[in-house]
């Protein structure tokens, strides 16, 4: 089957997209700690199911019982 | 609740018990005060054994004072005010300047050692691996990698970038 021609982003909206994505990489990374760690056991909350139906996991993997 | 900085307590009075000699969080943590944080159930922290004349290397001190403070021992992690701690003897000359050039920061008025980036990334890239090497690239887009002194490390320590 031929494949349809599609439009696709001009350079100049991919190299925005990009830099985007730069400077929100850059803006998480100048975050407080504080608000890092609070992300990090947020992150931690959400991965363990999924991790957890992955595969077998170890006795100490698993969300940190602190707070921020 | 236990915040991370109890943990960090403990590790300073590890090290002014002289169970330890010198620290440095290193890993995925330590990522989290030099870039965007990335997830990680465990806290690595890379040391430096007080001299001694036994040939072997044991952990056994270190387990023993954890023990008589009443943290569990789960898998090779000591849990230490709901963190799970993996204490890793520094590997080689690169892990020594890791720990001894670390840098000193402070949570809720608790001070503690955490490896510079450009010696994570080394670590790092002397470790092998794509997860390593994509965390160079997480500490590169974040602006706190001093190419310079990384190429420089890379160089003393003949490890390729």
């Amino acid at each position: 089957m031929p494949r349809r021609s599609r439009a696709r982003p001009s350079w100049e909206l991919v190299a925005a997209q990009w830099q985007g994505k730069a400077a929100w990489h850059k803006q998480q990374a100048q975050l407080p700690v504080k608000e890092k760690i609070r992300l990090l056991l947020e992150m931690q909350r959400q991965l363990y199911p999924i991790v957890r139906q992955c595969r077998p996991l170890r006795e100490w993997e698993r969300p940190w019982n602190i707070e921020p | 609740m236990a915040r991370l900085s109890d943990a960090f307590r403990v590790v300073n009075e590890l090290r002014e018990q002289g169970i330890i000699e010198q620290y440095a969080v290193g890993g995925a943590m330590a990522m989290l005060f030099w870039a965007e944080p990335v997830v990680t159930f465990d806290l690595d922290v890379f040391i430096l054994l007080p001299a001694s004349t036994a040939p072997i290397i044991t952990l056994e001190p270190l387990y023993s004072a954890a023990r008589q403070r009443g943290f569990a021992l789960s898998a090779e992690h000591i849990m230490i005010h709901g963190t799970p701690i993996q204490f890793i003897v520094s590997p080689n000359e690169l892990g020594d300047e890791a720990i001894e050039t670390a840098a000193v920061r402070e949570l809720d008025g608790v001070s503690f050692r955490v490896m510079r980036p450009e010696y994570l990334a080394a670590l790092w890239l002397q470790a092998g691996g794509a997860k390593r090497r994509e965390r160079v690239e997480v500490l590169r887009q974040s602006g706190s990698l001093d190419e310079g002194v990384l190429r420089a490390l890379l160089r003393k320590y003949a490890i390729q970038g």
